[in-house]
């Protein structure tokens, strides 16, 4: 506990700091990169996220995405309180059974977790995104790569902060693994490692254009073909936004839920071709 | 004014003209040059014709040809040639019909710078001229045998006189064996001297004399000696207007004694006109295939008539069907090989079986005489009395038989008497005694029938009991090979367990039909037994199809369904609910169910199995959320049954 106290002392005036640097960045914009970089205080996340994917047609899909991300703070050590509320929508193309694409948008509420801020509590960003995700079959594992890309707009919790624009190129390979069962299939348990690179650009990103790398793992139960929980762990760094020799890094807990309703007439789910035909 | 009055009457006269030339335009004759179908002759027609209606209707020139020289030379050709006209769809004026089989032995010869083929073989043809149909004036037809390309034998020749279709004047029939010569009067009666003579010129030959029509008398020669035959001689009653063919010569034998019959050849003379018909009849169906035709030449006599009234016509009615009983009861009754043998040895089965073919003889024989008559039309040409003196020529029998017994090559005598309340009298009407033979007739044969009715039965009986055992052993072979076999399989235990109870039952239902003694017994069990075991032989093959059940409904009950998240294909249980009902509720009710088999149970329970899988396969796409509500609770497999309807169709 004590560790985590001194996390957030240190936190606090971490924060104290960044927004004298802020102030004095508005003032005199003028950023002073540290001789060395340097790694800022490590922080604590809880991520509870739930995936849907309704089939609408042969090919066609809703992702429906809804996020709670918790961030600790000083009140809230570990677990943290509620930093963002994350709706992620997209309507999906299958394309095969191993390619398909999304194109959506995202309505992210954050919340300000810094409990001595005088600001807004709640801001909207906005982001478009669209999604390339190959698979492929590797023995009994699957293997996917995901290339993502965002436009976002995002703002302070400042009173008068603007929006500004970026955007953001990610990567993800990802590997599902069958722990007991030759594929993955229903009653399976199947761990996934994952490592995701999330670089940015944007006029606002000068010094800073590796955002976040994310490494996880996570150990997952296929309890129906339309139903599946993971939980994992997540270690994640990048460069922070206004001044690149600093990073950010954290680890967040993370809880799936995954979930592919279809309610489609049984006399338009053709079998196999559910997909193909 | 004038011009004015004028001009509307012109315009009628001019719209007339056109309508007619239109009408004579739409009946225009066409001209017809290709093959033609008639009946079974196939040729070469030439023809003119009309369209009236939408119907081609025949008018003018009329030819068709066949003859093949190709199918001459190979075996046999056949060739004919009809040529005449028509009006309006009617054969009318002269007409030759000419039908040919021949061969060839391709021989020829070279006449005049042509190649001439000889042939051999049977030249048919009819001549003579048609009026709207039917034949009018000299009629010739021919049949004539020809050997390299001469007539070497005339083998039939008629030569009739027509008047608008009714034959008139002489006419002369003959083939090879005799020669028929007559006359008609203009209403087409027979009159006069009919002769018939042998060609051979050894045979007698006969003239039968006509009077209007009725024939009065006929007169046999032969070399040294005549005689003469009465026919209907002395009548003048009522007639009736008949053709002159086999009813009639029936009709006719009714009238004369059985010497007289004899000596007759009478018989040729229908013959030649039967003969004669057949020619007219061939020329009749061609000429109805193509329009319209009438050209049938009838003979015609007189006959005399003695009307049956109401209350003898029901009389003959009921003899007809007292006959067909008894005919039936006493062939079974004759052709029963028991009866056959037991009379043999067996006294009492001799009599039953010799009175039997007494009352066959003596009353049914000449009762199917009057049924034939009856059947022909000509009860009411003959005199009752005549009749009578026919059917009975030594008098009506009598109720009381003398049966004759023969065993052992000892003869004996016993007397029967029929069990009938029909009474035999010679006072009344020859209808009635008719009606009245025919029902002791059909009475005797019912009595017999009754006293040997266990025989019969028995060995109807035995028939069926050899047949049933038969089936028997061949089920049951048919069930162990089935099982055996079965049993070496790979098939899972669980299945094969079942097969064994199928089997032991078969053994023991087997071992209990062996046990029955009594006769009577042993066909109700051997009926039972067959059935039973016919339904295990089904049973056990339904059960060796029970693991291909429980895959298909897996299958069936499967969905591959995409998940998107894993990118890849799983297969989904649907309606869990109600597969895990058969798989852990019915299918382990059917398979204990042959533990405890009884031969009633059998083909339910089988029915049972069949009807649930396939009741199971159609839920698949239908709406079942109730059901599987009602499926999640029930655990009782005939509840669940019901709710599948499986038990009510078995019921039904």
């Amino acid at each position: 506990m004590s560790t985590f106290r001194t996390f957030q002392h240190n936190l606090t005036v971490l924060v104290c700091i960044l927004f004298l640097f802020r102030v004095l960045a508005q003032e005199s914009e003028k950023v002073e990169l540290p001789p060395y970089s340097e790694y800022k205080d490590l922080k604590t996340k809880t991520w509870f996220n739930s995936y849907g994917n309704i089939r609408i047609g042969k090919r066609l899909f809703w992702d429906a995405q809804t996020h709670l991300r918790l961030e600790e703070t000083k009140e809230t050590p570990f677990v943290g309180q509620v930093a963002q509320i994350y709706n992620r929508h997209a309507i999906g193309y299958i394309h095969s059974k191993y390619f398909n694409v999304r194109l959506g948008g995202v309505l992210r509420l954050n919340f300000n977790t810094d409990e001595s801020s005088e600001d807004r509590n709640l801001v909207p960003e906005w982001r478009i995104w669209h999604q390339y995700q190959f698979a492929q079959s590797l023995s009994s594992m699957m293997i996917y790569h995901r290339i993502r890309i965002e436009h976002r707009w995002t703002q302070g919790f400042a009173e008068d902060s603007e929006y500004i624009f970026r955007n953001r190129w990610r990567y993800m390979f990802r590997m599902k693994i069958p722990l007991n069962s030759h594929k993955l299939k229903p009653k399976t348990l199947y761990v996934a490692p994952e490592a995701e690179l999330i670089m940015q650009s944007g006029k606002a990103v000068v010094a800073s254009p590796m955002e976040d790398l994310r490494l996880t793992s996570t150990l997952g139960y296929i309890l129906t073909p339309r139903l599946t929980v993971a939980a994992g762990a997540m270690y994640s760094q990048g460069q922070d936004l206004t001044n690149g020799g600093y990073f950010k890094h954290s680890w967040a807990m993370r809880f799936h839920v995954y979930y592919s309703p279809d309610f489609r007439k049984v006399k338009n789910k053709l079998p196999e071709i559910h997909l193909t035909d | 004014m004038i011009r004015l009055t004028i001009n509307p009457l012109l315009f009628f006269v001019v719209c007339c003209c056109i309508g007619i030339t239109n009408s004579l335009n739409a009946q225009e004759v066409k001209n017809y040059n290709g093959p033609l179908q008639i009946g079974k002759y196939n040729g070469k027609a030439k023809y003119t014709y009309k369209i009236v209606d939408n119907d081609t209707v025949l008018d003018g020139d009329f030819l068709v040809v066949r003859s093949n020289l190709q199918e001459l030379l190979q075996k046999q050709d056949y060739s004919f040639q009809f040529k005449g006209s028509f009006v309006e769809g009617t054969a009318n004026g002269p007409w030759k019909f000419q039908f040919g089989e021949f061969n060839s032995e391709s021989q020829s010869e070279i006449i005049d710078y042509q190649y001439r083929v000889l042939v051999s073989g049977i030249q048919k043809s009819a001549s003579g001229k048609i009026n709207m149909g039917k034949p009018n004036g000299k009629w010739t037809i021919l049949e004539e045998q020809i050997e390299n390309s001469e007539i070497v034998n005339t083998l039939f020749k008629s030569v009739i006189s027509f008047d608008n279709g009714v034959p008139q004047q002489n006419f002369s029939i003959n083939n090879e064996d005799y020669t028929l010569i007559g006359r008609f009067l203009r209403d087409g009666l027979a009159h006069d001297e009919w002769s018939l003579f042998p060609v051979n010129g050894i045979d007698q030959s006969e003239s039968w004399f006509f009077r209007d029509g009725l024939l009065m008398s006929i007169r046999v020669d032969d070399d040294n000696d005549h005689k003469t035959i009465q026919a209907y001689n002395d009548y003048n009653g009522k007639t009736q207007t008949i053709n002159l063919n086999e009813s009639y010569i029936k009709a006719l034998e009714i009238q004369l004694s059985q010497e007289n019959i004899e000596i007759l050849q009478y018989k040729s003379l229908p013959r030649l006109l039967t003969q004669n018909a057949n020619r007219y009849q061939e020329i009749d169906a061609i000429l109805s295939s193509l329009g319209k035709s009438e050209f049938l030449p009838e003979f015609k006599v007189k006959v005399p008539y003695y009307p049956l009234n109401t209350i003898e016509r029901n009389s003959v009615d009921s003899i007809v069907s007292f006959y067909q009983k008894a005919k039936i009861l006493s062939e079974t009754i004759l052709h029963n090989s028991q009866l056959n043998l037991l009379k043999l040895s067996d006294s009492t089965t001799a009599y039953q079986y010799n009175s039997v073919l007494a009352l066959k003889n003596q009353f049914l024989k000449p009762i199917k005489n009057v049924v034939d008559f009856d059947s022909l039309g000509i009860v009411e040409f003959a005199a009752r009395e005549q009749l009578q003196k026919h059917l009975f020529p030594n008098g009506f029998p009598s109720k009381n038989l003398t049966i004759e017994i023969a065993i052992d090559s000892t003869t004996g005598y016993k007397a029967y008497e029929i069990p009938t309340s029909a009474f035999i009298d010679v006072s009344k009407s020859t209808i009635e005694n008719l009606v009245a033979i025919s029902k002791a007739g059909l009475d005797g044969v019912m009595a017999i029938a009754d006293e040997v009715k266990e025989t019969l039965a028995q060995e109807k009986r035995q028939n069926e009991l050899v047949y049933l055992e038969e089936q028997i052993i061949m089920e049951n072979d048919s069930l162990i090979k089935f099982s055996d076999s079965l049993l070496v399989t790979d098939m899972p235990v669980l299945y094969k367990k079942p097969v064994q109870h199928i089997k032991s039952f078969a053994n023991r239902t087997l071992n209990d039909y062996s046990k029955v003694k009594s006769a009577q017994n042993r066909l109700v069990q051997a009926r039972k037994t067959v059935t039973c075991l016919a339904g295990l032989n089904q049973l056990v093959r339904t059960v060796e199809k029970m693991p291909k059940y429980k895959d298909t409904l897996k299958d069936t009950y499967t969905d591959r369904i995409w998940n998107p998240f894993m990118a890849t294909l799983m297969d989904e249980d649907i309606k869990r609910r109600i597969t895990t009902a058969y798989n852990k509720i019915l299918e382990p009710y059917f398979l204990n169910e042959t533990s405890a088999l009884d031969c009633d149970k059998v083909s339910t329970l089988n029915d049972q199995i069949n009807s649930t899988y396939l009741q199971i396969l159609e839920l698949r796409d239908q709406e079942t959320k109730k059901l599987e509500r009602k499926l999640k609770k029930e655990k009782d497999p005939l509840a669940i049954l019901q709710m599948l309807n499986v038990q009510n169709t078995v019921k039904q």
